[in-house]
């Protein structure tokens, strides 16, 4: 349990939490004007000045001693922001983090969002200029796309049913694309989407600058040496550098300080070697998220 | 040693069109915007790069680019 799931997931993890999705939610915290004002303005997003600051190259100036920390410290705490319940500045993402997770939880989240819609990827488009049908969106968003002409589908804006959505997913997982739930604003569940490094755009800042505009998941990756035969099927899966192969040991090894949980690699493993453990099973990483 | 890529716009054009640094860029650092969405003029649309400090150097984009419109400094 995170703490968003402290907050926000009334005994469950967040996203289970139905809650989240209802369409008051939506209407109590302004999730439609919030969401349109983001997905309008995504790319623009990066680019505008802040204070009169210039945003280009972020990383020089966190590195600037003292400044550059509380610089950090005040972009992180955009993400978390929970106040004013309504008109949050969704140019700065404000109230708008994700969160991995694991293929299992994604079906269980298509089964409390209505309707669902896929989308273009906004990250993909603004980065690669490639439009790839990749995302889920949900309520507020699914309903306020559609007056976004660059991110409606070819295949147009008909909704998806919950096992159709829940297929395509699993179909995302096997090409080896990260489940992510996103809030929009906190606590209003917007979207499911499919991200990879390094085009998606809070993957990147999280990887990049430690951003906390995506946290790491629920579970975690742990390896039962018994059942693993060495065949390195998992190591070319995993995109936040956790596993590399120990040749010596003849099997991965699995960093679990890295492993943001997506579960990518146990999905792939053949002998199911690879087990999704609750991470605050673990003391030590129950703060890390 | 700082970085900084340099996007000259009126060289560039209309970035929908190319995309050649977007995609061949191994950083994925270009971003392509338009300041209103909804407005299709091809005058509107820009690249720029926000994660300058990312950059690699490696000048594939400065090679790509056929019209020269690309200054990595």
């Amino acid at each position: 349990m995170c703490e968003w799931c402290y907050k926000h997931g009334a005994g469950k993890k967040w996203y289970l939490n139905s809650r989240n999705y209802l369409v008051e939610t939506a209407l109590e915290v302004g999730a439609h004007e919030y969401i349109y004002g983001l997905w309008k303005n995504f790319e623009k997003v990066y680019l505008k000045r802040v204070f009169g600051i210039s945003t280009k190259g972020p990383g020089y100036k966190f590195q600037i001693p003292i400044v550059g920390r509380a610089i950090h410290w005040y972009i992180n705490s955009w993400f978390r922001k929970e106040k004013p319940l309504k008109g949050r500045n969704p140019m700065r993402a404000e109230g708008h983090p994700g969160q991995v997770v694991t293929l299992e939880d994604a079906k269980k989240i298509l089964e409390l969002a209505q309707p669902i819609l896929r989308v273009h990827c906004a990250c993909r488009w603004m980065t690669r200029g490639v439009k790839d049908q990749c995302c889920l969106a949900f309520g507020a968003l699914a309903e306020m796309v559609p007056r976004l002409p660059r991110y409606i589908p070819e295949t147009g804006t008909e909704p998806m049913d919950v096992g159709e959505a829940q297929q395509f997913v699993e179909s995302m997982q096997e090409a080896g694309r990260v489940s992510t739930v996103w809030f929009g604003p906190i606590p209003y569940i917007a979207a499911l989407c499919s991200c990879e490094l390094p085009e998606c755009a809070a993957t990147r800042v999280r990887t990049a600058y430690n951003l906390m505009s995506l946290y790491k998941g629920e579970y975690v990756a742990k390896l039962n040496p018994q059942k693993c035969e060495g065949c390195r099927t998992c190591v070319s899966r995993c995109q936040f550098g956790a596993i590399s192969f120990n040749d010596s040991a003849g099997m991965p090894y699995i960093d679990q300080w890295q492993c943001f949980g997506c579960g990518l690699c146990a999905y792939s493993c053949p002998n199911g070697a690879i087990e999704m453990v609750d991470r605050t099973s673990l003391p030590p990483l129950r703060e890390v998220w | 040693m700082k970085t900084d890529v340099i996007v000259d716009w009126e060289k560039c054009g209309d970035p929908r069109e190319c995309k050649k640094c977007m995609q061949v860029c191994p950083q994925a650092l270009f971003i392509m915007y338009s300041p209103d969405w909804e407005s299709d003029d091809p005058d509107e649309w820009r690249l720029d790069v926000a994660f300058t400090d990312l950059c690699i150097r490696c000048n594939d984009c400065v090679e790509v680019c056929p019209h020269g419109a690309i200054t990595i400094k």
